[in-house]
């Protein structure tokens, strides 16, 4: 067998972990701060999905590291 | 990617085995279609994630290059949204034009969407003048890539942006008109010298010059895979919820596997708008930053 899947599924695992804790915060305080001040929820709202993208993406680019590896060994 | 998840239907046998056995199978499947046996492959299901050619076209080499123009079914995808697109906005602004109020479902549906588009994006983003000066461009994208996404979500069909190349070129283009509209705002010299900001030590100008360069090609990187990954990691989850079928050979979980396959199917309908929002969000939020840098 070889080592390379093992990396690639604990290393696509470890990104998720990050990912998930990542936006997992941003929506708990995003919610907070719609629930104290609602006025401001579209502002917030498009804020908060831009912030969630850039999480993601750096989350992506690990998963695409870990496919790479994959498909290597 | 295909294979990480072909592998799956090998039953814990040697993995090199399963994927030399179920890359067999698949490019049997591609042969001979759904037209051989009884039994049904799971790697025939693949035929959403693949692209096939419909229509050869002769291809032409300039140079060493080799130019392949033929019409396969993914860029039969992308002419069908950019088509949808152009029908239901071109009629719209046909009508608008004429000085009629627009009206009916066609405008009642699209009006919304557009509308949300130009105005809470593309000007409340950019502002009134520059957001007129590229809301044709941004829009066009969005309706682009929604409908891209969307067409994806169709039994038979294919997910334009689920292959990377379209993604790529959509950043692409997205990286010029940065780097155009901020040479052509701020002129050539004041925007180099935006990638040194004043007052750094001059130790670290080595150091930081490279990586705001990078941070240049990096943006229209990161977009791509972004779209990317979402758009083929729905379609790969679903693909894998269903291939469970096939590897415990059970009609019990089929309950199971048909509830969890809606549900993702009414995520990934979810998914195609953040998608596009973001996209184009990201774009604008990058143009913005070369035509106005004192903001």
């Amino acid at each position: 067998m070889d080592l390379g899947f093992l990396g690639a599924g604990v290393g696509a695992g470890l990104a998720v972990i990050g990912a998930g804790i990542g936006i997992g915060r941003l929506a708990a305080s995003a919610l907070e701060s719609m629930g104290r001040q609602p006025e401001a929820m579209g502002d917030l709202r498009a804020n908060m999905i831009i912030s969630a993208a850039l999480i993601e993406g750096v989350a992506f680019f690990a998963l695409v590291i870990c496919i790479m590896l994959a498909l290597k060994s | 990617m295909e294979e990480i998840i072909l592998a799956q239907t090998g039953h814990g046998e040697e993995a090199e085995h399963a994927v030399e056995a179920v890359n067999g199978a698949a490019a049997e499947a591609a042969h001979g279609a759904a037209g051989h046996g009884d039994v049904f492959e799971f790697s025939q299901l693949f035929h959403h994630m693949e692209d096939t050619v419909l229509l050869q076209l002769p291809s032409f080499s300039i140079g060493s290059l080799t130019i392949d123009l033929s019409i396969t079914k993914l860029v039969l995808m992308m002419i069908l949204s950019g088509g949808i697109t152009l029908l239901a906005f071109g009629a719209l602004a046909r009508k608008i034009r004429g000085g009629a109020a627009p009206r009916g479902i066609l405008a009642n549906l699209t009006e919304a969407l557009f509308d949300f588009v130009n105005r809470d994006m593309i000007i409340g983003m950019m502002g009134e003048k520059a957001g007129r000066q590229f809301a044709p461009y941004f829009t066009s994208l969005f309706f682009f890539i929604l409908f891209a996404n969307l067409i994806g979500l169709i039994p038979f069909m294919g997910t334009a942006t689920s292959n990377i190349a379209v993604t790529a070129s959509l950043a692409v283009l997205t990286f010029f008109i940065t780097q155009v509209s901020a040479v052509r705002v701020q002129g050539i010299v004041p925007y180099m010298k935006h990638h040194v900001p004043p007052g750094m030590p001059i130790f670290l100008i080595p150091i930081m010059v490279p990586i705001e360069i990078l941070g240049h090609f990096i943006k229209p990187f990161a977009l791509t895979i972004r779209l990317f990954a979402n758009m083929t990691g729905g379609h790969v989850v679903i693909l894998s919820v269903i291939g469970m079928l096939f590897l415990f050979k059970s009609l019990m979980l089929a309950p199971l596997v048909v509830g969890f396959v809606l549900f993702i199917d009414f995520l990934e309908l979810l998914v195609a708008f953040i998608q596009a929002y973001v996209f184009v969000l990201l774009s604008i939020l990058f143009v913005n930053a070369a035509i106005q840098p004192e903001h």
